[in-house]
């Protein structure tokens, strides 16, 4: 039994190689909104802790791309939050970590950019990142506890 | 290991593992085990009625009778006591060991000695012998054991001595010469310990003690080449009170002593034949033939060919 | 005698000896195939350097007793389950026979077994020092594997008493696939697969290691080894069960608890995903192993289809698990379901491709778990000696001393009428 792949299959947009699927928030952003029970971040935390295991993923559908994403974005944040003792001290850890430059697929400093298109034009770029960070900022601030109860247990897995 | 070991270590650590699970409060669980020790004795164990609390050893020889005429019951009764019980059907002996009720010397008081359960049925025989021995009462009938289909074991006392004969059988040809080398030793051993008593082997001739018609003595002991004589004669020193166990100890597992060390003999016998074998190997692939046409370079480069 | 005493059963294995007698549940002693040697520090060949005078030859301990013995070399007689030195081996059987079982020889049939593809050549060694040495009366040399289906009948219907199936044989070293029709090991199709009892305890050591520090280091080995036998379990899906855990960790979190032996004082650990990650390693290697990254399912399915055709049908009805690393719960459902949902995608495919004109007949999958499945082949070998068939296939002294040691190449196949 392979990894855990995306199963949001209906998305409308394409950008780079990537899926443009619908998050569930209040934020502004290209994403289009979203009511159901499950988007793609709250698929990628489930999976999370099951697919870092995994040596190979087979990308299957633009959004596992987008799943992959998400899960390095993660690491990123769970690196960081070791680092803090408090939960105020996470919040402000993730919020500067929301504004700092976090290299997206295309630009040299991204690890994995064999298998991501580069985005045609570096407006489509800027605004897919500014989609996504703001997204992924608000999800996450609202979901630091969760988050912080997270590394304590799951930082043995990086 | 050049002496065998007297207690039997399955049934020790049966009951050891049993006695630390139900000191840990464990629920015990069910047990039925059926082990055999040297000279065709049987051991089971399980528990009598189904009741897991109780474990039961029980224990079969085939000549329990004719220890039985040498107070193989009463010895048993000073060493088991309460543990005793009526024997399991087919068995000899029985001891009934209780879970819920531990005792704190367990390992000492009930593991050990169940442990030699074999062992202390052997022992009576010998500790009559010895007693007879030690008052100086004389002309008792010679005890008879045949502890295996084709092996008799003989005790008689004297006012000075008491001798045990061993009739073995040795299975293969050459089990009788590395046997008959091996009780030279025992022979030669005297002259290191002064203390050691004498030891007489004899091949396929009865030794003079047994002759003169008395029963017990195959008839046909005589035509089979493969059968030996062991005579130990045994001085007060050996069968005083305090050395009585040790004697037995030693005594009782005689025949298995004997055999392990031919068989021992033979597994060095084989181990210094594979050495052997592997240093000719070695020889032999030296005289192999170089193969021929092989290219030679002189040190200057050129080729080296024989002309014949 | 031999017909009242029982015979005597020994399983060699790479790491452990199984011992006792026939016709008992559980082998009497699993001790370390391991025996301590004093070494001589003299130069030249091995074997002549180990010759000794007076009673040297003597002077060794095997078991559990070779790692307490100081002053001695401990060596291992058997390397991934053939005999290497028949010299210790020899000497290992000395005291198995007249130290632990405290039989005599003479007195009893011995069934001894072997790994699949032994060479015959080895066969007849072992068939040379069991009866020139010891002067067995009888002697069988059985597979492993043979046995270990015949263990599985513990939990079978008689009518449905079968020596075809094919053996999961995971134990602490190595896991073998080997497919067994009527008694006989296939034996181009066997594969082994790197991934066994020592490796789940390293990846859970490793797992442990980067998280709970009150471990003391030299016992980190031993606390995962003992975690890993009492709290692992195979999941279904492993993305669901750490939802599981995360939603209510109290009560599938457990806690270890354990006593440093230098300072005697207790440290507790705490046991979470390391519960079903570490046996995962069977149905995803990839965890612990870049190497090797097939699943144990896949392998099973493999190695049937490298089987005649004519085998394959019964070899996926009965596939048989043996060996202390099968021991994880639910290790037989979760195989079973893995090699179904192969088997079936190729029915599908075959299906596809004949544009719906072949219909194929379901394959029935099934893995047969049982609870003698710790010491599957020595029980196996422990029921198939007890058995008076037994005393008419094993080979007796009589017909060694006419023929000579080739006898044992061949040990025919017995115990299916039963």
């Amino acid at each position: 039994m392979p990894a855990y792949h995306s199963t949001l299959m209906d998305h409308s947009q394409v950008v780079g190689n990537m899926a443009l699927l619908p998050i569930r928030t209040q934020f502004r952003g290209p994403a289009p909104p979203y009511s159901k029970d499950m988007d793609i971040i709250d698929e990628a935390l489930y999976f999370f802790k099951a697919n870092v295991f995994f040596r190979t993923y087979e990308i299957k559908n633009e959004s596992d791309r987008v799943l992959i994403y998400i899960t390095l974005y993660i690491t990123e944040c769970l690196k960081r939050l070791q680092k803090s003792s408090n939960k105020n001290q996470g919040m402000n850890e993730m919020y500067t970590l929301a504004i700092s430059k976090f290299d997206i697929p295309g630009e040299p400093g991204f690890p994995l950019n064999s298998v991501y298109a580069k985005p045609s034009t570096p407006a489509e770029a800027g605004k897919k990142q500014y989609s996504k960070f703001s997204h992924f900022l608000c999800y996450l601030f609202i979901n630091c506890t969760l988050f912080l109860n997270f590394t304590a247990t799951i930082f043995i897995t990086l | 290991m050049i002496l065998l070991e007297i207690n039997n270590r399955i049934v020790e650590e049966t009951l050891t593992l049993k006695y630390k699970n139900a000191l840990a409060g464990h629920k015990p669980e069910s047990i039925d085990i059926t082990i055999a020790d040297f000279d065709g004795v049987l051991f089971h164990l399980s528990n009598p009625g189904g009741d897991k609390t109780k474990v039961r050893i029980s224990i079969s020889l085939q000549f329990y009778k004719e220890l039985q005429e040498h107070g193989a019951d009463e010895l048993l009764k000073r060493e088991y006591g309460p543990l005793l019980s009526t024997p399991e059907d087919g068995y000899n002996v029985s001891l009934l060991v209780d879970l819920e009720d531990v005792p704190s010397d367990w390992e000492t008081s009930v593991v050990k000695k169940v442990g030699l359960l074999k062992r202390n049925c052997f022992a009576s025989v010998f500790e009559k012998y010895f007693e007879f021995q030690e008052r100086g009462e004389e002309g008792h009938k010679r005890a008879v054991i045949n502890y295996r289909t084709d092996e008799t074991l003989y005790v008689e006392a004297k006012a000075d001595r008491v001798t045990v004969v061993f009739s073995t059988l040795f299975r293969d040809e050459d089990d009788v010469v590395i046997g008959k080398v091996f009780m030279q030793e025992f022979k030669e051993g005297r002259r290191a310990s002064q203390t050691a008593p004498q030891v007489l082997f004899s091949h396929r001739d009865p030794p003079l003690e047994l002759e003169g018609g008395i029963p017990g003595v195959k008839k046909d002991g005589a035509l089979n080449n493969n059968i030996g004589y062991i005579t130990f004669v045994l001085f007060p020193r050996h069968t005083n009170t305090a050395t009585r166990d040790n004697t037995i100890n030693l005594i009782h597992t005689f025949r298995d002593y004997l055999h392990y060390h031919i068989k021992c003999s033979k597994a060095y016998v084989h181990s210094r034949m594979r050495a052997k074998t592997s240093d000719f190997l070695k020889v032999l692939n030296r005289a192999r033939p170089e193969p021929k046409n092989v290219e030679k370079k002189t040190i200057t480069g050129r080729t080296f060919i024989r002309k014949d | 005698m031999t017909g009242r005493l029982p015979a005597c059963v020994i399983d060699v294995g790479t790491g452990y000896t199984k011992l006792g007698f026939a016709a008992n549940k559980e082998p009497q002693f699993i001790i370390p195939s391991a025996i301590a040697i004093k070494e001589t520090a003299k130069v030249g060949d091995q074997a002549i350097r180990r010759l000794t005078k007076g009673v040297e030859d003597l002077d060794f301990f095997i078991g559990d007793e070779a790692f307490e013995a100081t002053g001695y070399a401990v060596k291992y007689p058997v390397r991934h389950g053939l005999v290497e030195d028949w010299d210790l081996m020899e000497r290992f059987l000395e005291q198995c026979i007249f130290r632990y079982l405290r039989a005599e020889p003479e007195d009893h049939c011995f069934l001894l077994t072997e790994p699949p593809l032994n060479t015959p050549e080895n066969r007849e060694y072992t068939a040379e020092i069991m009866f020139e040495s010891f002067n067995v009366p009888g002697l069988y040399i059985a597979v492993q594997a043979v046995l270990a289906l015949a263990a599985s009948w513990a939990s079978r219907t008689i009518g449905e008493r079968t020596l075809t199936g094919i053996v999961v044989d995971s134990g602490d070293g190595v896991t073998h696939v080997i497919p067994v029709a009527d008694g006989y090991v296939i034996g181009s199709c066997i594969k082994h697969i790197p991934i066994a009892g020592r490796n789940i305890t390293y990846f859970i050591q490793s797992l442990l290691r980067e998280r709970e520090i009150g471990i003391p280091p030299e016992q980190s080995l031993e606390t995962a080894k003992a975690i890993k036998e009492r709290f692992c379990y195979i999941c279904p899906d492993i993305a669901k069960e750490f939802a599981k855990y995360d939603s209510d960790s109290s009560k599938w979190m457990k806690k270890f608890e354990g006593m440093n032996s230098v300072t005697k004082q207790p440290f507790v650990v705490d046991v979470g995903y390391e519960r079903f990650l570490g046996p995962e390693i069977f149905f995803h290697p990839e965890f612990s192993n870049p190497d090797f990254t097939t699943p144990i399912s896949e392998i099973v399915d493999t190695v049937i289809q490298n089987c005649p055709i004519d085998v394959r049908r019964p070899l996926y009805h009965n596939i048989v698990l043996s060996g202390g690393s099968t021991m994880f719960r639910d290790f037989g459902r979760r195989l079973q379901r893995d090699v179904k949902r192969v088997v079936d995608a190729r029915l599908r495919l075959s299906e596809q491709l004949s544009g719906g004109r072949i219909k194929p007949k379901p394959i029935d999958v099934q893995v047969i778990s049982h609870h003698m499945q710790r010491y599957a082949v020595w029980f196996g070998g422990s029921m198939l000696a007890s058995t008076p068939e037994f005393y008419q296939v094993c080979h007796t002294k009589a017909a060694y001393e006419e023929y000579g040691p080739s006898i044992c190449r061949h040990n025919p196949v017995f115990g299916t009428m039963t």
